[in-house]
């Protein structure tokens, strides 16, 4: 009973972390389109520019996706081919889940290590923009890691649910 | 260990089908068939070199390479200013406004579908959002006055595939963005066969009702001029829209990027006049956006990833060549694609199919001597004719959900229109022209 109670707070941790990160993807994408007409306007009244429109929008658009990923998941707003799972028996389906999210996790482990050494390297090496801003690489690529654990956080969180449900399954027999 | 680059490419294919079936998400089906190709080929990497530090990297750079992109951006803006526009009154205002100018028509409100669906398409980004939107009004009333169900569902599946072919469009985004085709003229493009499908629409409603009278309820409503002017009214908001995000776009003024922000600003604006606008509506809006934006660049990611993957190992050039000693004529292998997109088409949604396909589809088809800004079109009927066939198919998962009527039902009613939809495609084939000649004459 012990192992579903700490499940519970997991998979309630996870929901709660994915929604904070999932406020930050609502603020970028608000920010993108606020600086977007900012830059119109300015341009069309006055003929100047904020000069980082195009890239600081880009960046935004980064923290938009990588902090929505897990928000998305606990939606169920990722896509997958159903075709196949949806004819399977329901004890069998939530194995194949299980398997399927632990596939998904090792693929963002793996991400999440290298985007690390990305932002590492960033920063050790002192990476700036080409641009006239000269921003710190580091800052908007931290975005990817950050994002990235939020979302594993989430798929143990739903790998954790499969399992459950395949234990109650059996135990209910 | 597979150095030949011909078999790779199936062995890569078959175990991203494989992740694909099992129920993998879609992003990670793509990002597993790259790691696994990898793996797979003769790669001779210099000593102390580990094949995974490679794999990593190539990842890394494409997650952040494909997201960190002002042109992409436009993408989560649209989907943003669809998801303000479905929750504002604007669907009972285009239904208002367009039901005084049908009654002399043959088949009258049978054409609502059409006419609402190409309006709103040229404020909305996706296919699903058009039919879901445009569907919320039409099928209650048309039912309600006697229409035939079979009918209005079957012009809805038809006519929601619009919202992609229409500008603005998704799909013309990501394509112009992987093709490096100006996405500008891929949105002026589709204008003309956009309003070609539309038109097929509404002539085959035309024949249908004059042929089977009795798809439509007996008794005419009469409108007198004054309330067809007035009726203007309801569909001004409409109009403005589409000229502050599509004039700017034509007259060079703004890219898709900036004008999609102004749609979201216009939207806004909208959802405030109606009065349909709350703080509640407006998080609820922005949360739906952000999942949808977030779904549809993960697969975009893990493409990215597949298609550097794809152009390491050689299999892009192996394909093309394989293709070119074929010696196919030009129409012949743009035949031999669209049965595949066909195929594909049926167990992908229209975005996976489109990134998936286009990093060995395209070389492919440039040389075969096809321009891009056509070819993108060609994508895009493509994306819609996968819309609307089983079992994957978002426009009848949305028309499911909306009619409670069964798929086989909805099939039936909807396939006169994939027919309609194939037509279209072989004009397009036959006279290019169709697409080429708006962008020809853009300013800037």
């Amino acid at each position: 009973m012990a192992c579903f109670e700490n499940m519970e707070k997991l998979i309630r941790f996870a929901q709660f972390l994915s929604e904070k990160a999932a406020l930050c993807s609502s603020v970028a994408m608000l920010l993108i389109v606020l600086l977007i007409l900012l830059e119109v306007f300015l341009r069309s009244l006055f003929n100047t520019s904020t000069m980082i429109t195009d890239e600081y929008s880009a960046y935004l658009y980064v923290v938009l996706v990588f902090f929505g990923l897990g928000h998305t998941l606990g939606t169920d707003g990722h896509i997958r081919v159903k075709v196949v799972t949806s004819r399977l028996r329901e004890r069998t389906r939530h194995v194949l889940d299980a398997l399927v999210t632990a596939t998904a996790l090792a693929l963002t482990g793996f991400a999440l290590a290298f985007s690390l050494s990305l932002v590492k390297e960033a920063h050790s090496l002192g990476m700036v923009s080409e641009t006239p801003s000269q921003t710190p690489m580091w800052i908007p690529q931290s975005a990817i890691p950050l994002g990235l654990i939020v979302f594993m956080a989430q798929l143990v969180a739903h790998g954790a649910t499969a399992v459950s449900r395949f234990l109650a399954m059996r135990s209910h027999r | 260990m597979i150095a030949d680059p011909l078999l790779l490419s199936i062995a890569l294919f078959s175990i991203m089908f494989f992740f694909l079936l099992s129920g993998l998400w879609i992003g990670f089906s793509l990002m597993a068939a790259a790691i696994a190709g990898m793996l797979l080929a003769d790669l001779n990497l210099p000593p102390g070199f580990s094949v995974w530090t490679k794999i990593g990297n190539l990842l890394v750079n494409s997650m952040w390479n494909s997201v960190n992109s002002w042109s992409l951006t436009a993408l989560p803006l649209f989907v943003f200013m669809g998801e303000l526009l479905h929750r504002t009154a604007i669907s009972d205002k285009l239904f208002n406004g367009l039901v005084p100018w049908l009654n002399r028509i043959p088949g009258r409100l049978l054409h609502i579908n059409v006419f609402a669906c190409s309006l709103f398409a040229a404020v909305s980004g996706s296919s699903a959002a058009t039919t879901a939107t445009v569907g919320k009004i039409t099928l209650d009333e048309l039912s309600k006055r006697g229409y035939s169900e079979s009918v209005a569902l079957g012009s809805l599946a038809g006519a929601g595939t619009l919202g992609f072919m229409i500008p603005p469009s998704l799909i013309m985004i990501i394509y112009g963005i992987l093709s490096d085709t100006s996405i500008g003229q891929l949105f002026i493009g589709g204008i003309l066969p956009g309003l070609l499908l539309a038109g097929c629409y509404s002539l085959y409603i035309m024949i249908l009702a004059l042929m089977r009278p009795n798809i439509v309820p007996p008794g005419e409503e009469s409108f007198t001029w004054s309330q067809r002017l007035r009726s203007l009214a309801d569909l001004a908001p409409v109009f403005s829209l589409i000229a502050a995000v599509l004039g700017g776009i034509y007259l060079g003024y703004t890219t898709p990027t900036e004008a999609a922000a102004i749609g979201v600003l216009g939207a806004f604006v909208l959802g405030v006049l109606f009065r349909t606008m709350t703080a509640a509506v407006f998080k609820d809006a922005v949360l739906s956006a952000v999942r949808t934006s977030t779904m549809i660049t993960f697969i975009i990611v893990g493409a990215a990833f597949l298609s550097q993957v794809v152009g390491f190992l050689g299999i892009t050039t192996a394909v093309s060549r394989f293709i070119a000693q074929l010696n196919l004529s030009p129409y012949m292998l743009i035949f031999i694609l669209g049965l595949m997109y066909l195929f594909l088409g049926m167990l992908l949604d229209g975005i996976s199919l489109v990134v998936m396909t286009l990093p060995i589809v395209l070389p492919m088809v440039l040389h075969a001597g096809f321009s891009p800004l056509w070819f993108g079109i060609f994508l895009v009927f493509m994306v819609e004719l996968s819309q609307i066939t089983p079992p994957v198919g978002f426009s009848i998962f949305v028309l499911q959900s909306m009619s409670r009527r069964d798929v086989g039902f909805i099939l039936k009613a909807t396939f006169p229109f994939f027919l309609i939809m194939i037509l279209a495609v072989v004009l397009v084939t036959l006279f290019p022209h169709i697409v080429l000649f708006l962008p020809q004459k853009m300013v800037g």
